[in-house]
């Protein structure tokens, strides 16, 4: 080994020494700083700026104590430094080192011995011994405050200001301790079923999201003082990256969200979206049916089903009832399994081989289409089709299906549909018609009308007798008084020889005629015999004794649209004077009002949104308050005259 | 005038629903209209009326009876207004005809009014509906049928209900009043005991809770 090689050997270890002792110093100087300020905390209150500096003026401590080190040994770079100090710490070598490492001097095949006493030289020994001592020190410090950060445990000191601080130093941030809930962000993750995608709503005033979702708050700065409080439950922002998040369960009710930081408050509305059940409509049986005879041969049944999110799958189930008095049987089946595929539309169909269904006279088949969505939070959620019914009559049931003669209400349907049909031929043939041949043919064709219109009117006045001495309408008596008010104005048209007028108004009467009959259902077992008891003769004939107990009245329904048209009313009132406060109110009557009456909740989430900007909130909350007004009464007869004045 | 004259008598209305045999007990009504005048000053129709469950009409009377063998499975309209009924003050009763645990009546009946209402809930015998007329210390009386062991061969101890503000809204019976009730009201004479007390007990309750 050369001279030189031997004194940039040591330079290396020497560096290293360096280096080292630099970082020690670096850490016990900014340590010792956090040090300081932890045991004055316990001696004194530190003002509110030491924590906000803490971080750094220990940094700077901990830079200045390294670049101290740094800068006094600064002349280890250089060899002949090196080999001076080398020489210092050999003084055997009388400056032989020096002039050996440099070969314009003392070239090593001219001065052999000069280098042959370098090599000689224990060049490592002085190098150990020299740097323990700085490594020793400045390790001693470092333990030392570490151990004392240890016992001082100053997280809270470091927590509340210092990394914010330097955050926002990071950041450009030139403001200290800035309200932490501004540029909040939302973000909402619906459950995995769903198979959506995460949206973000930034700045959010309302967080939609399905049952299940996870909506995560995301802000700027330490997450150290920021909560969201949900029904008085506290949650306390984590850390993420550089800034602070909350996440919280999209629960089944509506909800407000409280997000804090310190003096900083924000509302923020969670809207549940439920996730519907899946709605299924049996198309195939169309209508109820009674069969006269027992069906044979194959049917069709058939649903088409929709959801909100996606179907799983669906299934038809089958009863059949069969019996009579107290002894009834009934056999339940199911249909196969039909998958559908997570779609938002499907239909399911189905072959049933009626011969295998064991149907008989007076037997009862009941036919409905079911269907699970994939809702695996709060599901699944299960629809079901309205129910046919398919009835095969007994040969008694002729003499029992219905003591009362049926409606006329085919027959009416047949005469109208051929009057229709005549009418139609005479608008037709009306340019090749005189004059008097189309009057008197019009005429009689009112005539017809008319006798149709008769008949309804007395099938109405069947309807409407309640069998107690009163009347009452039915829907189908409203249907057919509908049919006679249009009838009526069919006969006028046609009185005056104007059939082409006639016309619509004897479409539509045979479409009402058409749909009351089909309406009708037949039950075979008949209807109750009204039969009367002679209450007078039996009136307080009775024997055993009452006891009957002190009643209490009943508790009044709480008028929950009421009481939110007093919230509302409260909130206007403050709206001018407080409209932070109002804002809030109205945040919350909102929530409210979502689940009771959705319209009245967009116009007080309008109301609310017109009143951050300090716009006038009057029309939103008009429109709030038009809302929750009951709907108009239906007045059925005449409204009784109250009468001005006398 | 007419509909408030129709409005101030009781008039016992039997519900009609699309599916089953809404009809299976069709000398109960006029059983009960007898037991109201016999045992109480109520003004009553002497007729009783059936009235279809997705009506208007539902709303003219304050207790329906409902009953019936076979399935139960009311359409949606049925839903809606059977809901809105109980929920704004009407008293439904329904009672199972099959008075079997295991029958199709009792099983699809039990799924609609659960589907609608949430759990039905056992309604203790001390009730005020066993003392608001006739007193019945142990709750709701047998049927002869319980007793003679038909149907499921259980002895039912309790009613069941769905409650709207500690009100009884809808009344569930697997008793079988709707058997045990059936009768011509003549027959009462001939009778120890009247087993149609209850039902006065159950009209009372509507009519004045």
């Amino acid at each position: 080994m050369t001279a030189l090689q031997i004194v940039r050997r040591t330079r290396v270890t020497l560096a290293l020494v360096v280096v080292t002792t630099a970082v020690l110093t670096g850490f016990a100087a900014g340590g010792g700083v956090i040090v300081l300020a932890g045991l004055l905390q316990l001696v004194v209150a530190l003002p509110s700026l030491v924590p906000a500096l803490l971080v750094p003026v220990a940094t700077a401590a901990g830079l200045t104590g390294c670049a101290i080190v740094l800068w006094r040994n600064r002349t280890v770079v250089s060899v002949q430094h090196v080999a001076l100090w080398l020489e210092e710490r050999l003084p055997e070598l009388r400056y032989a080192l020096v002039t050996a490492i440099d070969p314009a001097i003392a070239p090593a095949d001219r001065y052999p011995a000069l280098h042959a006493r370098v090599r000689a030289s224990d060049t490592s020994s002085a190098v150990r011994t020299a740097w323990r001592r700085p490594i020793t020190r400045s390790l001693t410090a470092a333990l030392t405050v570490a151990a004392l950060l240890a016992v001082l445990q100053p997280q809270e000191l470091l927590g509340t200001g210092g990394t914010d601080l330097l955050r926002r130093v990071g950041n450009g941030e030139n403001e200290v301790l800035a309200n932490r809930l501004e540029g909040v962000i939302a973000r909402v993750s619906p459950p995995a079923y769903a198979r959506m995608d995460d949206s973000t709503v930034e700045d959010p005033v309302t967080v939609a999201a399905l049952v299940g979702s996870r909506v995560t708050f995301q802000g700027r700065g330490p997450s150290s003082g920021v909560t969201a409080i949900v029904d008085s439950t506290s949650t306390e922002a984590g850390e993420a990256g550089r800034g602070w998040t909350i996440a919280l369960q999209m629960d089944t009710a509506p909800a407000v969200v409280t997000l804090r930081d310190r003096e900083y408050r924000r509302l923020v509305v969670l809207e549940t979206v439920v996730d519907s059940v899946p709605a299924v409509r049996l198309r195939l049986p169309a209508r109820d049916t009674t069969y006269q005879t027992v069906p044979r041969g194959r049917m069709t049944v058939e649903a088409e089903i929709t959801d909100d999110i996606g179907l799983a799958h669906g299934w038809f189930e089958y009863m059949v009832s069969t019996g009579s008095a107290e002894v009834f049987e009934t056999r339940t089946s199911q249909g196969r399994r039909i998958g559908l595929d997570n779609a938002r539309t499907g239909t399911l169909r189905e072959v049933i081989d009626l011969d295998t269904m064991r149907l008989a006279p007076g037997t009862v088949f009941h036919i409905r289409a079911v269907a699970l969505d994939h809702n695996d939070v709060t599901g699944p959620g299960k629809g079901v089709s309205d129910t046919r019914t398919l009835r095969i009559a007994e040969p008694e049931d002729s003499t029992s299906i219905n003591p009362t003669p049926p409606l006329p209400i085919d027959s009416m349907w047949m005469s109208q549909r051929r009057l229709n049909m005549m009418t139609d031929t005479l608008i037709r043939m009306a340019p090749q018609l005189d004059r008097q041949e189309l009057t008197h043919r019009s005429s009689a064709y009112g005539n017809a009308q008319d006798e149709i219109r008769q008949r309804a009117l007395a099938v109405i006045s069947i309807l409407e007798d309640d069998a107690v001495g009163g009347t009452f309408q039915t829907q189908t008596s409203t249907k057919l008084r509908e049919a006679a008010d249009l009838m009526y104005e069919a006969r006028v048209n046609l009185a005056i020889t104007m059939p082409d007028s006639a016309m619509p108004h004897m479409i539509r009467v045979l479409e009402i005629l058409d749909e009351i009959r089909l309406a009708n259902r037949y039950y075979l077992r008949g209807i109750i015999q009204p039969a009367a008891v002679n209450v007078a003769r039996v009136r307080l004939t009775g024997e055993d004794p009452a006891t009957e107990e002190p009643r209490r009245p009943r508790a009044e329904l709480a008028d929950e649209r009421a009481a939110l048209a007093e919230r509302i009313a409260h909130a206007a009132s403050i709206a001018r004077e407080q409209p932070d406060a109002a804002v809030d109110s109205l945040v919350y009557i909102r929530v409210a009002a979502l689940r009771l009456a959705p319209d009245v909740a967009d116009a007080l989430a309008s109301a609310a949104a017109l009143l951050r900007r300090g716009e006038s909130v009057d029309t939103a909350l008009d429109r709030a308050r038009r809302a929750l007004e009951p709907p108009p009464a239906r007045i059925r007869g005449p409204v009784e005259w109250s009468g001005i004045g006398n | 005038m007419e509909r408030n004259r129709k409005l101030s008598r009781f008039v016992f209305a039997t519900a009609e629903y699309s599916s089953g045999d809404w009809e299976s007990a069709p000398a109960l009504p006029e059983n009960l209209i007898d037991s109201v005048a016999r045992y109480t000053s109520i003004d009553v129709a002497p007729s009783g009326v059936s009235v279809r469950l997705d009506s208007e009409e539902l709303f003219d009377y304050p207790f329906v009876w409902l009953t019936g063998h076979l399935p139960v499975r009311f359409t949606e309209a049925e839903r809606r207004n059977l809901k809105r009924y109980v929920e704004r003050g009407g008293f439904m009763m329904v009672d199972d005809h099959n008075h079997d645990i295991t029958g199709i009546f009792h099983q699809t009946a039990t799924e609609e009014i659960e589907r609608l209402f949430g759990r039905l809930e056992q309604v203790p015998n001390d009730h005020e509906i066993y003392r608001c007329f006739f007193v019945f210390e142990n709750g709701p009386p047998h049927t002869n049928h319980e007793l003679n062991g038909w149907g499921d061969d259980l002895l039912h101890l309790h009613l069941d209900a769905i409650f709207v503000n500690d009100r009884i809204g809808l009344l569930y019976s697997n008793k079988d009043y709707s058997s045990e009730w059936n009768f011509h009201p003549e027959t009462k004479r001939t009778l120890q005991q009247d087993p149609t007390k209850f039902g006065v007990n159950l009209i009372v309750y509507a009519l004045t809770r």
